[in-house]
């Protein structure tokens, strides 16, 4: 299979790829920079779950890498912390914004919809080039003498605005902070503009709205998400940086004693920020996992050789869920000082988004009900998608209650729940896009065996790291905690989060399999057919020929083969 | 002319080969394929990036309404006198552009030049006068730090001046190509977009001027 | 393939650990506590019943998946009304039982308990109003936690000289007690387990939160909102006094 921008060889191939403009060299530059950054992430995470189990122990290393934060080798808690927010910002930012929308959807969506580039394609080269800037800023925040900031990605004010008398890294840390997630928010609205004039204007002969995939549409929907949040972010992101640096005061009141100094700010509101944070971070939930929706849907229609069960409710669903995540923020708040009524409302509108969200689920299992399954690797993954987005989100009727929510709020139930969502299923969507595409990528077919294998020890080391934290939340373990050791109520909980820290590295060893996979296959893999998966869809057609059908036109009655393109003539008999 | 408001004839329709000008003019006008999409992304796109900015400055005036509502720290600006010329001066340089921009769609080339040019210095007057704006604030003692609402009118002014900076960027470009005659078709979308754009910051900004005139 | 009997394996997992509960809440101390737990346990069963059948229904549909011949079934727009409608039923109803116990501004009033509670990075104070039922007025300039006035009480001020400030919550059982709430630097949150719930603290804002606990004891306070490299250490405890002798207490400090 060609690769059109991977023809020259060696050293030439490897700076063609950074600076052109295909749409496949620019998705192929975001797929590894959220390969980097999952891989940062999963130390990340590794650390703090070590820390939490053995908040004593000195580790020779630590104290070369932290000199301060870890003097003698022992994590200290503001180092604790600002691994804490890096990890966060890291997974949910260069992760679960870039791998799922701008990877994939680069790669795919033209080819989908039969344009032949995106609608920008220099200013999607720019969109990567500012998201890897973003990057190294955000690197070099934690890299300062004093540390990274340690206020978590939700940065509340006034801890993140007063400075370092709040703590160690809130000087010029949590100000590259900021300035990261500025540049993060002009990347991520540029890509937006890109795929929006794409599926608007640049959609090939016979393509209509309603004939496109599912991905397209998800890849659409979560676009004009993105347009609409990110600009909240930016515009947070700028008023905190004047409080910061230009004196301002919107959000930090007046009379505050932070240590023994007093503060000159006067007049601001912590809870603005709040408003003005989660109106941008609720959206971006769902764009973390309406891609991977999208790419379930179109894995389980063409690995069950069936249509999609209810095309036109799975759109309307998508659309649905997006609205309303536009409306929902206030449940990260029902504790924060809103007015009770309002919480009210916030949460009938949250647990309405559970409607379209089940409608996804059973059409899902609708589509697979009855199908000729072919358990392919990226199949496996679409399938755990289905499992482990129900249980997931089944946590969200808790949370969702601003009754219920008053206990489970910033305990252990909250961070179950979104590693579920999110660091376990929108991230299946991603393992099952990258299976199913890197013939599209790479021109090489993935190891099956070590496909299914990888999927098989992540779904049970996921369920058992992620389930038993329920529990943690049950007992009322808060979180962002750097140890459990002040509090009588949590020596109980200690054999769980060993047994959680034990299956954490479980989980991520497993993952060396992946990338054993990936980085053979990169160089040996077996060379891909033009439509290995048998689907429907343009980006496996070779013929140029206007699109005359629908998107999953699966084993249909009288036809010769159990599956027709979208651009190909019925063959009948 | 079609009556309803579609994707391709915002910018008005697709444009004809141009009028040479008076005494000959040369082979200049590279001329390449209009590809037909690429206009309409064009228009699409800056009709996005509108979005965008309207919800940059939505968040921003919300934050206004919010943080005027917290204390009694709020006190009116008085504006300096030369903002109202400079909204003048915005109107006045849109006013050039458009109908430049109408007369180009007549292949009136010439004419295009002049309103174009007029549009240019004038939206660069536009910049200038928000400069000696908010000198003028400074000298009466209003800074971005201490005064809640003209730490805002500073915001959103600067966030106003960094989109009409980019814009007179595109503005500026197209006034270059203008001057040497190189405005082929393919070039027109360029025309189109810059002034969509153009008036709707100069609407962003009568905006943010009656936001603080009858308001704050 | 497999991926259905480890589904169900899955599940009964899921059914066995809640079964066993490793850990749990602990014993609720008030009606609103117990209220909570009535709603929670609505919750619990009702998620876990669409968890099992979900579960279930995903590995049957695995189970029965193999080469075969394709019977595209048409329709299914009922099946597809009646879920919806039965999902937003579900949800809607949910929420809006939960939100019964949700919606109450607490109110001053001169017959509740009132005590400020100060949070800061990362120590609790609380304040008493003393016999003669008045706060001291406070200010910043006046807060000194190594000399002893970590609320910053004006000592010019004469309601302020009765003050009673602690490190310990002291609460009298079966009395309505109002809580307000202070924090002096960043926002933090006052949590106390066996009251299933908790308030966040915001500076600048004075927030009111209202107990009425039954059962006497000694509970920990937990901070809920992260505050800085101290917030896993800032620890306090709420002991619940018999009515009589809170009195006691107050009159001897």
């Amino acid at each position: 299979m060609e690769t059109p921008a991977l023809k020259t060889k060696g050293r030439s191939r490897f700076f063609a790829g950074l600076a052109s403009t295909d749409h496949r060299a620019v998705a192929r530059l975001y797929f590894f920079l959220s390969l980097l950054a999952v891989v940062l992430g999963i130390l990340l995470s590794l650390l703090m779950r070590f820390h939490l189990v053995f908040p004593q122990a000195q580790v020779g290393w630590f104290a070369k890498l932290w000199p301060i934060g870890a003097e003698g080798g022992v994590m200290t808690p503001e180092l604790y912390l600002s691994i804490l927010t890096l990890h966060g910002t890291i997974m949910v930012f260069f992760v679960l914004t870039l791998a799922p929308l701008n990877a994939f959807g680069n790669l795919v969506l033209p080819e989908q919809i039969g344009a032949k580039q995106m609608a920008f394609p220099r200013l999607n080269l720019l969109s990567f080039w500012i998201a890897a800037a973003s990057f190294a800023i955000l690197l070099a925040s934690f890299m300062g003498a004093d540390g990274g900031p340690l206020s978590g990605w939700t940065a509340y004010a006034p801890l993140s605005v007063v400075g370092a008398i709040a703590g160690p890294g809130e000087g010029l840390g949590q100000t590259l902070w900021f300035f990261s997630i500025a540049a993060f928010s002009v990347s991520s609205l540029l890509t937006a503009i890109n795929i929006i004039a794409t599926v608007i204007d640049l959609r090939g002969p016979g393509m209509t709205l309603m004939r496109m995939p599912l991905t397209c549409w998800n890849w659409f929907v979560t676009a004009i998400l993105s347009l609409l949040a990110f600009p909240v972010l930016l515009a947070a992101g700028a008023l905190i940086l004047l409080d910061r640096l230009g004196g301002t005061s919107f959000f930090v009141p007046a009379g505050l004693l932070v240590g023994d100094q007093t503060i000159q700010h006067s007049g601001g509101s912590p809870l603005l920020w709040q408003h003005l944070f989660w109106f941008f971070g609720h959206p971006e939930v769902y764009i973390a996992i309406l891609p991977g929706m999208g790419i379930v849907s179109h894995l389980i229609a063409n690995f069950s050789r069936k249509p999609i069960f209810g095309y036109k409710a799975m759109v309307w669903a998508s659309i649905s869920i997006a609205f309303l995540g536009l409306l929902v923020w206030g449940h990260h708040m029902f504790i924060s000082g809103l007015n009770p009524y309002s919480a009210i409302a916030f949460s009938l509108l949250t647990m309405t988004i559970g409607v379209p969200s089940a409608l996804k689920t059973l059409n899902w299992i609708a589509t697979a009900w009855g199908g000729s399954l072919r358990f392919t690797t990226a199949m496996l993954f679409a399938l755990g998608f289905v499992s482990v987005f129900v249980t997931g989100g089944l946590s969200g009727l808790f949370l969702g209650q601003p009754q219920l929510d008053a206990y489970f709020h910033d305990t252990y139930f909250v961070v179950a729940h979104f590693h579920l969502v999110m660091g376990i299923a929108a991230l299946f969507g991603v393992f099952a896009g990258t299976f199913y595409w890197f013939p599209l990528m790479f021109g090489r077919m993935l190891d099956e065996r070590l496909g299914k294998l990888h999927f098989y020890l992540t779904f049970i080391g996921a369920y058992a790291t992620f389930l038993p934290m329920h529990f943690a939340g049950f007992a009322g373990n808060p979180r962002r905690y750097s140890d459990f050791t002040t509090f009588d109520f949590l020596a109980p909980s200690m054999p769980l989060q060993r047994w959680i820290t034990h299956s954490a590295f479980c989980l991520a060893a497993v993952q060396l399999i992946f990338l054993w996979n990936l980085f053979r296959s990169l160089r040996r893999g077996a060379t891909a057919p033009a439509n290995p998966w048998e689907a429907t869809s343009l980006e496996w057609s070779e013929s140029e020929s206007p699109v005359v059908r629908g998107p999953y036109e699966y084993s249909l009655p009288g036809e010769a083969r159990d599956f027709l393109m979208q651009n190909e003539e019925s063959r009948g008999y | 002319m079609p009556r309803t408001l579609t994707q391709s004839n915002i910018g008005g329709p697709p444009p004809t080969l141009p009028e040479f000008p008076p005494g000959g003019g040369g082979g200049d006008d590279r001329d390449r394929p209009d590809r037909g999409g690429s206009r309409a992304a064009s228009i699409t796109g800056i009709i996005v990036l509108m979005c965008a900015s309207s919800m940059t400055f939505a968040a921003f005036v919300s934050a206004m309404v919010v943080r005027r509502g917290l204390n009694n720290d709020w006190h009116a600006l008085g504006l300096p006198r030369i903002l109202y010329w400079n909204t003048a001066i915005l109107i006045l340089s849109s006013i050039a552009i458009d109908t430049g921009r109408r007369l180009l769609r007549r292949g009136k080339r010439v004419a295009f030049n002049w309103f174009w040019t007029v549009g240019t210095l004038l939206g660069s007057g536009f910049l200038a006068g928000q400069v000696i704006a908010w000198k003028q604030l400074g000298e009466r003692g209003f800074y971005m730090a201490g005064n809640p609402s003209s730490a805002f009118f500073y915001v959103l002014t600067w966030a106003h001046a960094a989109h009409v900076i980019g814009a007179l960027g595109a503005v500026m470009y197209v006034e270059y190509c203008a001057l040497r005659y190189q405005l082929g078709p393919s070039r027109r979308t360029m025309v189109d977009v810059s002034a969509i754009f153009w008036h709707f910051l100069d609407v962003l900004w009568l905006g943010i001027m009656g936001l603080f005139v009858f308001w704050a | 393939m497999l991926l259905g009997p480890i589904l169900l394996l899955f599940t009964a997992a899921a059914c066995v650990l809640f079964a066993l509960k490793p850990v749990w809440f602990p014993l609720p101390i008030s009606a609103e506590a117990l209220a909570y737990d009535r709603q929670f346990v609505w919750t619990l069963w009702i998620a876990g019943a669409i968890f099992i059948a979900a579960q279930l229904l995903l590995a049957w549909t695995i189970l029965r998946g193999r080469k075969r011949a394709i019977v595209i079934a048409s329709g299914g727009r009922r099946l597809e009304w009646t879920s919806g409608i039965a999902t937003a039923a579900l949800f809607i109803s949910l929420s809006v039982l939960g939100s019964r116990g949700w919606a109450k501004i607490p109110v001053r009033t001169p017959d509740k308990e009132t005590i400020e509670v100060h949070a800061h990075q990362f120590a609790w104070n609380f304040r008493y109003p003393g016999p003669d039922g008045r706060f001291g007025r406070t200010g910043i300039e006046f807060i000194s936690d190594a000399g002893g006035n970590p609320v910053g009480i004006d000592p010019n001020d004469a309601a302020g000289k009765d003050d009673i400030v602690t490190a310990t919550l002291r609460v009298p059982a079966g009395r309505d007690v109002l809580l307000l709430l202070h924090s002096r630097d960043v926002i933090h949150d006052f949590f106390v387990r066996e009251l299933r719930t908790k308030q966040d603290i915001v500076p600048g804002m004075e927030i009111p939160l209202e107990i009425h606990v039954d059962r006497p004891g000694t509970y920990e306070i937990a901070c809920a909102e992260l505050c800085g490299l101290g917030h896993s250490q800032m620890r306090s405890t709420m002991l619940v006094m018999p009515p009589e002798e809170y009195d006691r207490w107050k009159r001897q400090r």
